[in-house]
């Protein structure tokens, strides 16, 4: 939709909120009308309209203060920083050679905040962090493994030097001025990247977790410069999203969850590529970062930020040019439109900001020896020998000179289009929720003045039959819940079963895969030198390959397969040594490497079938939520429908509808909660192999640590390993992972799918014998006198006209807005 | 929505095309004039610009403006003696006319006698205006008696079906389409379809079929204009602005009529029938008119064909009740 028609419908959605709420207030004021409220009554009074009132005023708030998120991404060193200092006008984010960003965290636009203030309002996290960081460290301290942290190399010292001389941290809830921020922000991600350490290996899913949220993230709040004065803040606050790269999330689960969801939520999204990468061999780099991110927002609001575009030359690519290597090389042109795929300098439109910023503040540049910025900005303003012109510059030239800087950026056109489309899809989704809370409190109240209405056209019997028949109507939810609890069961039942299904299949294909590895092992009975080669020859490529593609059926003989495969062309090899099962050794290197190796490889074998169950799961489980959400609101319906039909058979015109059941399958991490049970059952040791990954678990559940210090024995002479104890491991731990799966599934129905049946049931119930309580009520204006009920009829007659007009008005945007 | 080029319109070929014009005037007429007593005056309703000229164009008599009505009884008489014969040149037809007129008379003939008895001097001028009030009594009387003889739904469904035979002749087609709804619906409101809605309670089933008839035929219509001008996009953002530029360039006389027809002196009219209210600003004030941007609160800003339906009969719901018999 385009910007023109989401404001001309943003206007007519406040003006029906206007008068709805002025409606809702003057029927309040009709006497013999609406009730005053009653908190043991169940009906739509005083108290339920005031609540409409609220919510639609608060509709109205949303709607005319706009939270506006334009999300900036950046492949690495494309200059993200620098393109946010660009906007802000001010050094507000540290920049290194390292990718900085590790929380995402909003600059908020806030007119007159000319200092920089991050406020943090969860601390908590951070502290739990700190703590956990600063005992790893000592630890590794003490048994002098200090050194082999990475670090960086300019802060890294006074990190740790902090660390291991305080376990307290020092985070604060604000941190004022540009100075302050930056070494919080630089502190927090050294601290993140030692947490990271595999020596250390604190669980930084759950900070991202903690601050995942845009009410919990860092928040700096500056008035940015770029958008003083600018016409859409009259409607808006316009934020800026710091996102870490994608770099960064590929190596959490959960930030590449908090990504996409900040991602889907922002208004505009600035995706930041660096020129001077184009065409060089970071190229695959870059393609790959964007490969990551693709599907995280769509093509109407990628606004695709070419930076660096001023070190173009004769030699390197155009304007027009850039843009065609964009769509066909690093994006697909389904992905992305050429008109939103701008060539610019942050840079130069970051020196530009910030002299403008410090004109604005001081009238005049600071000295070149003071600022070094300063110095940058000359010679783009001046080229060589800027110093000259520097000197005796009038303040009227040098805002030219700054205007100059400014256009040279190229950095206008997007971010003026970027904020006005960013303010139209925040108003678009503002519109929505707002008219459908008008639609929802106009139908109530259009019920409640047509019951009443009806009650003062209808006779007594006429009223009373309605009664029973709503009376019988509500006690008929009992069975409905009776008749939604019988199909779900029916449905759990089955998903359980096809899981169940799903995973003996898959401990099928695992078993087979392994009794074909330690077959050859345990049939070869020849010595290690004499026979190794006749096991090599016996075993082929193709043979392997059968295998494979009877694994992963359906699949294509792909990379990942043919990675597995090399794995256990490895394993094959020490395998082949095998004598009955058990293997030996004559020297301890080669035990361990032969254990290592057999470890990666079923690890790896697991880890790719792993995914494959849950991947299955996850669709199983999707189908069902939509299948069991079906049940719900088909029943639903059709309680609601027959309520309807017998009010109408009495003379009540009545509208019921419950908005339908729908479970927000999207939001549901699967991935954490399999993995949360089975890490749960996972003891974190530092310095401990594999301990996050579901191998590791397999060790902690069969009770070894690791299987060397079980199943191999240290001897003088000769080392061995016991096979059959390797196979039982395994199996032991596919038939745990079968469990782990089908409880989790089950446990998820009831936790996340059932409280949500529950909800929408008694909504059911309620939302009846609401009406019961409003005909009740109605009641009492069959004693009115004659008069009374004419100035009644005549005054309902007119709001009825109103709620109608209202309706009709709604049901425009609402074909707008899908037009 | 802009008009086709209309041929030069005069009072008579406008009253031609919109025979309400007529039905209302005499009602407002009626409703103007006062009796009080030995005194007759006809006070000033707010919209007597297009009734002056109707009232000047039937009387011929332009010096009798009612600011002059009350110098003397005999210009009083002689104002009267010009509603009596403007009684008699336009047939009456609604139902709702014919009742405040014969009410009107009743009055008036005892404020003559009232006069007559104390005014010597017009006793004679009294007895020719009583003599011609009979004769309007009278015709009254018959209208009525009509009304009641013949078969009411028969005429309403008549006049249904050839008001809109009318307009799907497009021969309203010198108006922007919304107006066109409006005059079919106003001289429906005016005509035998408004009498037969008027007689009957509301939610009556014959009185139910009939209004959704009328809603069906002018959705069917309506949305037939709507995709000759906006194809198939069905929903316009910037009707208020285009029909606004569309009145102010309609022929003046034409506009006029308009803002006649769409006058309503209710209190809350406003609220009670916002699309004709609005219609009514567009038509009669100027562009910064600060009531046309009061009314513009009233009416949806977002318009599809189902809903400008929605407005329009609601209005005329309003209308019907607000003048129920």
């Amino acid at each position: 939709m385009n910007i023109e028609n989401i404001e001309a419908l943003a206007a007519e959605t406040l003006r029906l909120i206007d008068v709805v709420t002025a409606e809702l207030d003057q029927a309040l004021n009709v006497p013999h009308f609406i009730s005053e409220a009653n908190p043991h009554e169940n009906t739509i009074n005083a108290s339920e309209v005031r609540k409409w009132v609220d919510d639609l005023i608060n509709e109205n708030n949303k709607l005319t203060q706009l939270e506006i998120v334009v999300a900036v991404i950046g492949t690495m060193k494309s200059g993200k920083s620098t393109t946010i200092n660009a906007i802000a006008g001010m050094d507000l984010l540290p920049n290194r050679e390292t990718a900085m960003t590790t929380l995402p965290t909003l600059i908020r636009n806030k007119h007159g905040q000319a200092i920089p203030v991050l406020c943090l309002n969860k601390l908590e996290p951070l502290q739990n962090l700190y703590r956990a960081v600063a005992k790893a460290v000592k630890e590794l301290d003490d048994s002098g493994y200090i050194s082999d942290l990475n670090l960086h190399k300019k802060d890294g010292d006074t990190l740790l030097e902090m660390l291991l001389t305080s376990d307290q941290p020092h985070f604060k809830t604000e941190y004022i001025g540009q100075n302050e921020i930056s070494e919080f922000l630089r502190h927090l991600n050294d601290l993140m990247r030692l947490a990271k350490d595999k020596r250390i290996n604190f669980d930084v899913d759950s900070i991202y977790e903690a601050y995942g949220q845009s009410s919990e993230m860092p928040v700096i709040e500056v008035e940015l410069d770029h958008l003083k004065g600018s016409r859409e803040e009259a409607k808006g606050v316009i934020s800026i999203l710091d996102t870490p790269g994608p770099n960064e999330f590929g190596q959490s689960e959960s930030l590449r969850r908090v990504f996409q969801s900040q991602l889907r939520k922002a208004s505009a999204v600035f995706l930041i590529i660096d020129f001077t990468q184009m065409n060089t061999e970071a190229d695959a780099a870059v393609r790959q970062q964007l490969e990551s991110v693709k599907g995280f927002f769509s093509k109407d609001r990628l606004y695709v930020i070419v930076n660096k575009f001023d070190q173009a030359n004769s030699r390197t690519m155009n304007s027009d040019q850039v843009k065609d290597f964009v769509m066909d090389h690093l994006l697909e042109p389904n992905l992305v439109d050429p008109n939103l795929i701008f060539p610019v300098s942050s840079f130069n439109a970051y020196l530009a900001n910030r002299a403008r910023h410090h004109m604005f503040t001081h009238d005049v540049l600071p000295s070149p020896q003071e600022e070094p910025w300063v110095r940058d900005f000359a010679k783009v303003a001046f080229g060589d020998g800027w110093e000259d012109d520097l000197d005796d510059l009038t303040p009227a030239r040098l805002h030219k000179k700054i205007d100059s800087v400014w256009n040279k950026s190229q950095f206008e056109n997007p971010l003026e289009m970027a904020v006005k489309a960013a303010h139209a899809t925040a108003a678009e989704k503002s519109i929505d929720s707002a008219i459908q809370k008008l639609k929802e409190c106009n139908r109530e109240y259009l019920n409640t003045l047509n019951i009443y209405s009806n009650t003062l056209a209808n006779d007594m019997d006429r009223i009373q039959t309605a009664m029973s028949s709503l009376r019988a109507d509500i006690d008929h939810c009992v069975s409905v819940r009776n008749d939604v609890i019988k199909k779900t069961g029916t449905l759990i039942s089955e998903i359980v079963r096809k899981l169940d299904m799903i995973l003996k299949t898959r401990r099928e294909d695992i078993l087979k895969t392994i009794d074909y590895l330690f077959e050859r092992g345990a049939v070869q009975q020849k010595s290690y030198n004499e026979n190794l080669r006749n096991t090599l020859d016996s075993v082929t490529n193709e043979n392997l390959r059968d295998l494979f593609s009877t694994l992963f059926s359906g699949g294509s003989y792909n990379r990942r397969e043919k990675r597995v495969e090399s794995k256990f062309q490895k394993m094959k090899i020490r395998i082949s040594e095998a004598n009955s099962g058990v293997m030996e050794f004559r020297d301890n290197e080669n035990a361990r490497r032969f254990v290592e190796e057999t470890e990666e490889a079923i690890e790896e074998l697991i880890n790719e079938i792993d995914k494959e169950i849950e991947k299955g799961v996850n669709a199983k489980l999707c189908q069902s939520a939509e299948d069991i959400a079906g049940v719900v609101n088909e029943n639903m319906r059709e309680t609601l429908e027959s309520a309807m039909k017998s009010l109408g058979d009495s003379g009540f015109e009545v509208v019921f509808h419950i908005q339908a059941l729908a479970f927000d399958i999207d939001r549901v991490d699967f991935h954490s909660i399999y993995n949360k049970a089975i890490n749960t059952k996972t003891c974190y040791e530092t310095g401990r192999r594999h301990k996050k990954s579901l191998w590791g678990w397999l060790c902690s559940k069969v009770g070894t640590s690791d299987w060397g210090t079980e199943t191999y024995q240290y001897q003088r002479t000769s080392y061995s390993i016991d096979l059959s104890e390797i196979k039982s491991s395994t199996l032991s731990y596919i038939d745990s992972l079968i469990q782990v799966f089908s409880n989790q599934s089950v446990d998820f129905i009831n936790n996340h799918f059932q409280p949500q049946i529950d909800a929408k049931l008694d909504e059911l119930g309620n939302y009846l014998q609401k009406y019961q309580g409003v005909i009740r009520n109605s009641l009492e204006i069959a004693n009115l006198d004659q008069s009374e009920k004419s100035n009644l009829k005549q005054r309902l007659g007119e709001m009825i006209g109103q709620a109608k007009r209202h309706e009709g008005d709604i049901s425009s945007v609402l074909s707008a807005i899908s037009h | 929505m802009s008009p086709t080029q209309p041929k030069a319109i005069t009072l008579d070929s406008l009253l031609e095309e919109h025979p309400q014009i007529r039905e209302k005037s005499l009602v407002d007429l009626t409703n103007g004039l006062e009796v009080i007593d030995d005194h007759i005056e006809f006070s000033n309703p707010d919209n007597t610009g297009f009734l002056s000229r109707l009232w000047r164009h039937v009387t011929g008599e332009s010096d009798r403006r009612q600011h002059a009505i009350n110098q003397h009884i005999s210009t009083s008489l002689k104002s009267l003696e010009g509603w009596l014969l403007y009684l008699e040149k336009n047939s009456i037809k609604s139902n709702m006319g014919i009742i405040k007129i014969s009410n009107k008379l009743l009055e008036t003939r005892q404020a003559l006698l009232l006069i007559k008895n104390s005014h010597d001097k017009v006793k004679q001028d009294v007895d020719i205006i009583l003599g011609r009030l009979s004769e309007v009594d009278v015709k009254c009387k018959q209208l009525d008696d009509r009304i009641d003889r013949v078969d009411a739904g028969r005429l309403a469904e008549q006049q249904l079906s050839a008001v809109f035979d009318r307009w799907k002749a497009r021969r309203l087609h010198a108006y922007p389409m919304l107006l066109r709804v409006f005059f079919v619906l106003d001289e429906l409101y005016w005509g035998d379809f408004g009498n037969y809605i008027r007689h009957h309670k509301p939610n009556h089933a014959e009185e139910k079929r009939l209004l959704n008839q009328l809603h069906d035929k002018a959705l069917i219509q309506f949305e037939q204009d709507w995709k000759d001008f906006h194809g198939e996009s069905s929903v316009n953002i910037s009707w208020q602005h285009v029909l606004l530029q569309d009145i102010q360039s309609m022929e003046p006389i034409r506009r006029e009529a308009m803002a006649y027809l769409t006058h309503e002196n209710q209190t809350d009219a406003i609220k009670k029938m916002p699309m004709i209210t609005y219609l009514n600003q567009m038509a009669s004030g100027s562009l910064d008119n600060p009531k046309l941007v009061e009314c513009s609160r009233y009416v949806p800003r977002v318009l599809t064909p189902d809903n400008a339906i929605n407005h329009f009969l609601l209005d005329y719901e309003s209308r019907y009740e607000s003048n129920k018999i």
